[in-house]
């Protein structure tokens, strides 16, 4: 799992690869815990990388898109291959989720 | 050569013909011998019969013959010393007897002999010698021999060049004064011509010699005038009949050989046409044998051909397809049955229902038609009664009370019945008096599994049938037989045995094919008995088993790679999607996360999880066990996912996840350990 951000003024595109479990969403979660707590702009998750996730790596997701609603910040889900999306369909994530085609 | 003496038709003419060719032909071989020495007896008595003719005429005129120089000797001692009465007396004797070409009359005081001879017109002429010059008789044979012997001889034949070139034999007769000193010799010339002549009539056979030979071999007559004086030495005699007779007078002998052939030759035509009745006559009874026996024996052939329908159909009632479950991995099974007689009472099953195999041995009492029903209704009894029981016991003990159900069977059958639940290797089984089945596990462990005995099913109503229980290490063969195989005998009446059985595995690898494993024991077998006969059926089933993919997890969050790369080798090997094989890591990472989370509540202390994948065709079956605090994770209300995003609660993802990815979840807590079962209808391209 690698994640890197990319700021700037306008947005935060958050860029993730690899797989997205278990044993990595809790360092995923503090290395976005800035913007869970005050989201700063709009932000951007771009999954293009990202081949797996597990029920925590959703839930770090939700979190962010908790937050991001709270504080009135756009996030958009982009680049999600159709395994992925399936899953998300399954959890009801792909309604509560703003996922650009 | 075995197919021609499977009918039966064929075995009694087979016995029957070859009795019979046997008598016959013991019969045949007596009739030809002693009929073969009648006929020589009889070649030897028709030689005897026409030689003694010969004989009689041959001995008559030898003994008159010296009859006659016995008759001059008489006169010359009568004081006839006057050489013209001598050459008279000679003369007048060669007058009377024909025979005679020449006589004479030789002095031994001084030389002086005088000689009569015939010539070939029949005119007399007298010689007087009285000098050795022109004729030293002193030195020939016919003078010699008696003189110094004083005993009359006839001499060895003879050509004579003087008188005809004929064959010629002298006869010298000692003459003695009247001091019995030896003063000279009488003598004849006799031709054998005549002889002969006589000889060429009569002659028995055509093959036939009839001839006189001398006392040194020489032949004096023969019927083939051109073997006159040969010795008899070169006359062929191999596969002669032979005849002879010694004449009495001389030391001569009559003979007459016959070919052997020609006097047997009637006789072994006669032979060869006896030999070939004989054998039309075989061909006749073979065929009226084979119309007569078939017309008899077509109940018995009948019945012969039913019980081969019935072993088919008793066959076709055992599981015959091998391997039966290829598309498993965790087990596989090979059956082999050896009926001792046409049908027998030796039965072996197995199914699979709901991931548990089934499998059933058993011996039915007694042999042949009875033994064989009695199988066919503990097999059909069998086949039903595991669509309502699952434990060995329950089903023995369904089985007995149909069995004994009917005391008038007077039968019972040995059993042993088990279950082996192919996701977590634990067998479960019921013995009904069967021989314990021989177990082959890691660490070259053969040996015969620790069964309860119990009795036989079929004998007493009521028997409380109990299942024992074994947990089967990984990579297990078990291998059930029937008693036809330890107590197959070799010709010395021994049994082939337990430990001979136990020594035959001891070289088998746990994990070699079933099919392998059995040719091995059967091979064995056969080796020992060899040509013995085979008085007993033998069974054998062999089933091997491994546990399936099989991960064992410690309890710590850090070991979710491990689970990954244990799917992505089960989605390679079964040939899984890329995205189904996401599903299952997806669903099984939730149980385990799930389980390290609130089963074993702690990472701190070491605990193992345990998660096997057994698999068909259609479905997968994953079964997840650990050994923490009881916890149903279907018993967790499952998240709603139709609410909004501000009224999504953390938890309860996982368990959505789970039975969203999986067809059917269920759990089970059994004992100290939680059991969740997932399943997921797969369908393979």
């Amino acid at each position: 799992m690698e994640v890197t951000i990319e700021k700037n003024s306008a947005q935060v595109v958050i860029n993730l690869s690899g797989r997205l479990d278990t044993t990595n969403s809790e360092a995923f979660d503090k290395k976005i815990a800035d913007f869970i707590d005050t989201p700063p702009a709009d932000m951007v998750v771009d999954c293009r990388e990202l081949t797996y996730i597990s029920s925590s790596g959703l839930r770090v997701f939700l979190s962010l898109q908790k937050s991001a609603n709270k504080a009135q910040k756009k996030l958009t889900f982009r680049n999600i291959n159709a395994e992925i999306k399936e899953i998300l369909d399954m959890t009801g994530f792909s309604q509560i989720l703003s996922i650009l085609k | 050569m075995k197919q021609f003496f499977s009918s039966l038709t064929n075995q009694l003419v087979f016995f029957i013909i070859t009795m019979a060719v046997v008598v016959f032909a013991a019969a045949f071989s007596l009739f030809f011998l002693s009929e073969r020495d009648a006929v020589v007896t009889k070649a030897y008595k028709l030689a005897e019969s026409s030689l003694l003719y010969s004989y009689e005429f041959v001995e008559g005129n030898l003994s008159e013959i010296e009859h006659e120089t016995a008759a001059i000797k008489q006169w010359l001692s009568a004081d006839f010393n006057n050489d013209k009465e001598i050459v008279d007396a000679l003369s007048r004797m060669m007058v009377l007897d024909k025979l005679i070409v020449g006589m004479s009359v030789a002095y031994d005081s001084l030389p002086k002999m005088i000689y009569v001879s015939r010539d070939s017109a029949n005119h007399l002429s007298v010689k007087l010698l009285n000098d050795k010059k022109s004729y030293n008789y002193f030195e020939m044979d016919w003078y010699k021999t008696p003189m110094e012997s004083g005993k009359n001889v006839w001499s060895e034949p003879y050509f004579d060049t003087g008188a005809g070139n004929d064959l010629m034999a002298t006869y010298s007769d000692v003459l003695f004064d009247e001091k019995g000193s030896k003063i000279g010799v009488v003598t004849a010339d006799v031709t054998l011509a005549t002889f002969s002549r006589l000889l060429e009539r009569d002659m028995p056979y055509l093959s036939a010699e009839s001839m006189i030979i001398s006392k040194n071999g020489l032949l004096i007559a023969h019927n083939d005038l051109s073997k006159l004086g040969q010795a008899v030495g070169d006359l062929n005699v191999r596969n002669k009949i032979m005849f002879s007779m010694q004449v009495s007078a001389t030391d001569w002998r009559m003979l007459t050989l016959t070919d052997k052939e020609e006097v047997l030759a009637d006789f072994h035509k006669m032979s060869i046409m006896q030999a070939i009745i004989f054998l039309l006559g075989i061909a006749a009874i073979v065929v009226f044998l084979r119309l007569i026996i078939k017309h008899i024996t077509r109940p018995v052939v009948k019945t012969e051909e039913e019980l081969k329908i019935a072993t088919k159909i008793q066959m076709s009632m055992l599981p015959k397809v091998f391997p039966p479950f290829p598309s498993r991995n965790d087990v596989d099974i090979f059956a082999y049955i050896k009926p001792a007689k046409a049908v027998g009472g030796d039965l072996y099953t197995f199914l699979i229902k709901d991931n548990k195999l089934y499998f059933l041995i058993g011996d039915v009492s007694g042999k042949g038609v009875p033994a064989a029903l009695f199988m066919a209704i503990t097999k059909s009894t069998f086949d039903s009664l595991v669509n309502y029981f699952s434990d060995p016991a329950d089903i023995l003990r369904a089985m007995n009370d149909l069995l004994t159900e009917h005391d008038s069977f007077d039968m019972f059958v040995t059993l042993f019945v088990a279950t082996l639940d192919l996701q977590t290797g634990e067998m479960r089984y019921c013995n009904a008096g069967h021989n314990p089945p021989v177990i082959l596990s890691g660490g070259n462990k053969r040996a015969f599994m620790s069964v309860k005995p119990n009795i036989p099913a079929g004998v007493m109503k009521d028997y409380p049938y109990e299942t024992e229980k074994l947990q089967l290490d990984n990579h297990t063969t078990l291998l059930l037989y029937t008693d036809g195989l330890t107590e197959a005998e070799n010709s010395r009446k021994e049994l082939f045995g337990n430990q001979r059985l136990l020594d035959t595995l001891a070289n088998a690898s746990v994990d070699e094919q079933p099919n392998r494993l059995i040719k091995r024991v059967e091979d064995a077998v056969q080796r020992y008995v060899q040509d013995a006969e085979q008085n007993d059926d033998i069974a054998l089933l062999a089933v091997n088993y491994s546990f399936p993919h099989e991960l064992r997890l410690p309890n710590k969050m850090s070991i979710i790679s491990n689970l990954n790369s244990f799917l992505e080798t089960i989605g390679e090997e079964l040939n899984l999607s890329p995205a189904l094989t996401m599903k299952l890591n997806l669903a099984l990472e939730e149980v385990v996360v799930n389980i390290i989370r609130y089963a074993y509540e702690s990472e701190t202390k070491e605990e193992q999880i345990v998660i096997r994948l057994t698999h068909t065709e259609s479905q997968l079956v994953f079964t997840i066990e650990d050994s923490g605090i009881a916890f149903d994770p279907t018993a967790i209300t499952p998240v709603d996912i139709s609410l909004p995003v501000e009224d999504r609660p953390i938890g309860g993802l996982g368990i959505h996840l789970i039975q969203q990815i999986m067809d059917e979840v269920s759990y089970n807590r059994i004992g100290n350990t939680n059991q969740l079962q997932l399943k997921k209808i797969i369908h393979n391209s």
